[in-house]
């Protein structure tokens, strides 16, 4: 996508571009290949935040072929499929909301709950396999553990942390098990069955201030801790006082997301992004940990990444950006 | 502040009278700003916090890894007119902005940040600037500082208000912690000192408290309303619901905004809206702001007066003006309790049996306008003895409403004497003499140097109201008054002279570091051969928090006769009785001190033909200068 002119308007009153924003925060793709692109206008005299929703990954490369967008005041910080069509949003408002975005009766998408608990910014998502349980991290410093099914939270640790929370991610596997990352330099364990649920992995286990954190694969405990130098770092968190067990240099910034591929194989492969141009695949494999893939399309920062869910198309990735562009990355030649 | 000191109560300060709680509402990604700011204005709120930039926008200035973007950074001001943003709107900087950060390249893109931010918020001419203030701060403080400092050339009135917890969240998260050290240690008060400190406690830079869940100790309380707090944060989630559905706080909650709204800090409403709406938090504030103010009538009465320095008054050197006398005459308790002394002492002088023969004679020296003669007056009559009052009284402009008075009033009972005390030859001796010279230090305004002249013409057994008096003297906190010391510098003197002078004062932005402990007493009529009225005392005080020490504060206790007292000592303090405020002694530079600390401070009255003046020096934990060495910034003339 070329660059357009009106990339130089300051302030324009309906800045809707194909029913996306100005900047592309956020990437999905759902079980039947719907996809969900989440964007906001942080610049102009309206802050919003746009969910548009695709036939299919590589729709989104082409905003003109959206199906349906829906706008929320103030940003769309994360998104995330929780089964279905159904779809929870973290908004800058503070807000979270749960959508069906191919709702039966016809197009559109549809409203099912919203609710305003978090004090600030809703900055990361992540959702159970089983889409029972949603967690959300803010910049109010909090958690919160949600059921999907009325969008009613049954835990909140406030603070969970003493900075802004910046990354979360449940377990793949087990509902319960939980980790967080926030400024404050920590990445914690939690184990909500538990009366003191948290257990922070000691600091001195990175170089570097974690930026981003996301568990690799189902069978064991394993993270994958983003830092700000950007490394990735792979860790035990059943034993956190253990040594990482490697780290890669795979950006030059804060990695801000991590994405594992999501069904075991060899290969585990994790799909970054950072405060930098760069999309990366790396093997998480321990046997052999390395960078496959490093991706400079963007012309601006890199924020949403998404792997297909069929597993026979593995050997693609999709990412977009503040460049307003959506990617597809063939990976297959550099595997 | 501005103005020339004059005396006492002469020069009440132009702050207007608040007849309400000035309480804010905080946005976090307001869509649209001027519906934000409609919003805040029907729910009666008196200002709106909005981010400057969109929280998570954030910009890179390196230039390597992104194309420069050619949109504007935030929202432009055309939006609102300039009046609305330099009255209605607090600017919130970005969150991510960490200018202490490990990593220099994110450090170093703070820095540009937040220069691109605070130069916007410049621009558009807001009052205030809410930045969130992190541990780690040494550079933060310098940049801020810096900033401040160059803000006339920069255009920026700005003030900075630093947004911290009371309760650190480090604390408040360890809860949730398996592992976690127990009572771990993490103060935010020390975050805000060093901030402070590395910004010289400079007066733009304030605070923005935040109320936890949990309170800390009263006396960290306590030590918070020492400290310049601009704003209380108040977060929704604190608020629990009553039958009817509103938002209520508890009960610790209510005594601790109570404290700082006593301070007049404006309030600040922060996150969700958990309750049917907005104006009910507002409308909360208000209803404990209403309850507390008019529960305190010395509040009222001292309102415009707290934290403003006044010079202490030389009634010896200066006639008083009537304006400064009518205030005085109005304390409801002090004249009461004189009259209550001379009651009790006139009894003693005359027996009953010798009610109708025996006329004592009682001296009223120093009797200004005449209350004291009134007082004398109704004492004799209540206790039914004779009296004969001499009214003795420098000022002869006081002289003319005495002798109206006694013209028209008083009669052959009244003695008016134009004449300064120390020179009068007094044509007999007196049972009873009764004098006001004291100073909110006691002894500051002379009164022993004139009581010591004044008793040659007492008789052998005769009284003195006063009979004692004692001075007072406490270590206080408080960065306001060392800013307002600081800035009663005056060009042709030198810098420590705003320093080594005492100050009155209606405290109120201020922390007790220490109880307060006696310093010199004096006891009348002083029989002693020569009379020496110079004194030098230590004093350890025992210090009750990590704090900074930045000055003294003084008191007194006298006792009129046998058990009728006056008092300012906070402790002792007569109830209602707003006659004196209390002095303040500073110091030139702030001690650190910590909690136990055993404060040692050395303090002097000097005495020469001419003059009398203090010394003091504090010498434990550190050994600092002496202050007003020969009285060389501040002495009281003979």
């Amino acid at each position: 996508m070329q660059e357009t002119p009106t990339d130089q308007i300051v302030d324009d009153a309906t800045p809707v571009l194909h029913e996306c924003g100005r900047t592309f925060d956020v990437i999905e793709i759902g079980t039947d290949g719907t996809s969900i692109l989440g964007s906001s206008n942080m610049c102009t005299r309206y802050w919003a935040g746009i969910l548009s929703v695709f036939h299919s990954p590589d729709d989104m490369t082409d905003p003109t072929k959206c199906q349906s967008s829906i706008e929320f005041e103030g940003g769309l910080s994360c998104a995330k499929f929780v089964s279905g069509s159904k779809v929870m949003v973290g908004l800058d408002s503070g807000c979270v909301s749960i959508l069906n975005v191919r709702p039966d009766s016809g197009s559109g998408i549809s409203m099912l709950a919203s609710v305003v608990e978090h004090d600030n910014v809703v900055s990361s998502l992540s959702i159970s396999r089983d889409g029972t349980r949603a967690l959300t991290g803010s910049l109010d410093r909090s958690l919160k553990v949600w059921h999907t099914d009325y969008l009613v939270c049954s835990h909140t640790y406030r603070p969970a942390h003493s900075d802004m929370v910046v990354s979360v991610a449940i377990h793949p596997e087990q509902n319960d098990v939980m980790v967080s990352c926030s400024e404050d330099g920590r990445v914690v364990f939690w184990d909500i069955r538990m009366p003191k649920p948290a257990l922070g992995i000691p600091k001195e286990q990175f170089a570097n201030r974690p930026s981003c954190v996301s568990f690799v694969n189902r069978r064991s405990t394993n993270l994958m801790i983003g830092t700000v130098s950007g490394h990735l770092i792979h860790l035990d968190a059943s034993s956190p006082k253990s040594a990482p067990s490697f780290e890669l240099g795979a950006h030059s910034r804060a990695v801000r997301k991590i994405c594992p591929a999501g069904d075991d194989d060899d290969q585990l492969l994790i799909a970054t992004c950072a405060d930098d141009r760069t999309t990366v695949v790396s093997s998480a494999n321990p046997a052999h940990p390395r960078i496959l893939y490093s991706d400079e399309r963007h012309s601006d920062l890199v924020r949403g990444i998404a792997w297909p869910v069929k597993v026979d198309d593995r050997r693609r990735i999709f990412s977009c950006g503040w460049d307003r562009q959506v990617i597809a990355h063939d990976i297959i030649t550099s595997l | 502040m501005k103005q020339k000191f004059g005396n006492a109560f002469t020069c009440r300060p132009t702050t207007k009278m608040a007849k309400r709680v000035s309480c804010g509402l905080d946005f976090i990604s307001p869509a649209d700003i001027t519906n934000a700011l409609q919003i805040a204005t029907e729910s009666k709120y008196d200002f709106a916090a909005l981010p400057i930039a969109h929280p998570r926008h954030k910009r890179d200035f390196s230039g390597s890894s992104q194309p420069r973007r050619l949109t504007a950074f935030t929202r432009a001001d055309l939006i609102l007119n300039s009046s609305d943003w330099s009255t209605l709107i607090v600017g919130k900087i970005s969150p991510h902005i960490d200018l202490d950060h490990e990593d220099k390249l994110l450090r170093q893109e703070s820095e540009k940040v937040l220069d691109q931010e605070l130069s916007f918020a410049g621009h558009l001419g807001l009052p205030a600037v809410f930045v969130p203030l992190r541990k780690n701060n040494t550079n933060f403080a310098r940049v801020l500082h810096n900033k401040v400092l160059s803000s006339p050339l920069n255009q920026a009135r700005y003030h900075v208000w630093l947004h911290l917890p009371m309760i650190s969240p480090k604390v408040e998260a360890s809860q949730f912690e398996r592992d976690g050290v127990e009572g771990e240690v993490d103060d935010t008060w020390h975050w805000w000192n060093n901030f402070r400190c590395t910004a010289n406690f400079e007066k733009k830079l304030s605070l923005a408290l935040e109320l936890t869940a949990d309170l800390p100790d009263a006396e960290d309380i306590e030590r918070w309303l020492g400290e310049p707090i601009k704003c209380l944060v108040i977060p929704t989630h604190l608020f629990m619901t009553n039958k009817k559905g509103f938002p209520v706080l508890p009960k610790a909650h209510q005594v601790a905004i109570r404290q700082f709204l006593r301070q007049k800090t404006q309030i600040l409403i922060t996150g969700a809206q958990r309750h049917q709406h907005y104006k009910h938090y507002q409308q909360y504030m208000e209803h404990m702001w209403q309850v507390g103010y008019e529960s305190d009538p010395v509040m009222q009465f001292a309102q415009g007066y707290e934290d403003f320095l006044q010079f202490p008054l030389q009634p010896l050197m200066d006639n008083l003006e009537s304006q400064t006398y009518e205030v005085f005459e109005k304390d409801p308790v002090k004249y009461t309790e004189y009259q209550r002394a001379m009651y009790l002492a006139i009894l003693d002088k005359v027996p009953l049996e010798e009610k109708d023969t025996k006329v004592i004679t009682l001296m009223v020296v120093g009797a200004g306008r005449g209350p004291l003669v009134r007082a004398a007056l109704t004492a004799a009559e209540k206790a039914d003895r004779r009296i004969r009052v001499y009214a003795v009284e420098k000022n002869p402009n006081a002289i003319v409403t005495l002798q109206c008075l006694a013209d028209e009033e008083w009669g052959d009972r009244v003695t008016i004497v134009s004449c300064d005390m120390r020179d009068w030859d007094a044509p007999e001796k007196a049972d009873i003499l009764v004098s006001e010279l004291l100073g909110s230090f006691g002894d500051n305004e002379l009164s022993p140097e004139c009581l010591d002249g004044a008793q040659k013409f007492l008789k052998d057994d005769g009284i003195s109201i006063p009979s004692s008096y004692t001075s007072f003297l406490g270590p206080i906190q408080s960065s306001k008054l060392y800013n307002e010391v600081r800035s009663c510098r005056e060009r042709d003197k030198p810098y420590f002279t705003s320093f080594e002078m005492s100050y009155v004062v209606h405290f109120r932005n201020r922390t007790e570091l220490a109880d307060p402990q006696a310093l010199f007493t004096f006891t009348h009529p002083n029989r002693e051969t020569p009379i020496d009225n110079s004194r030098y005392e230590v004093r350890k005080f025992p210090i009750k928090c990590d704090s900074m020490l930045h000055g003294f504060a003084g008191y007194f206790e006298t006792v009129l006769y046998k058990d009728v007292m006056l008092s300012i000592n906070p402790a002792t303090h007569s109830p209602g009785m707003f006659s004196w405020f209390p002095v303040l002694f500073p110091i030139q530079n702030p001690i650190s001190l910590k909690k136990g600390d055993d404060l040692e401070i050395h303090f002097w009255r000097c005495v020469n033909r001419t003059h009398v003046w203090y010394e003091w020096c504090v010498t434990k934990p550190l050994a600092s200068a002496i202050h007003n060495p020969l009285g060389r910034s501040h002495n009281i003339g003979l």
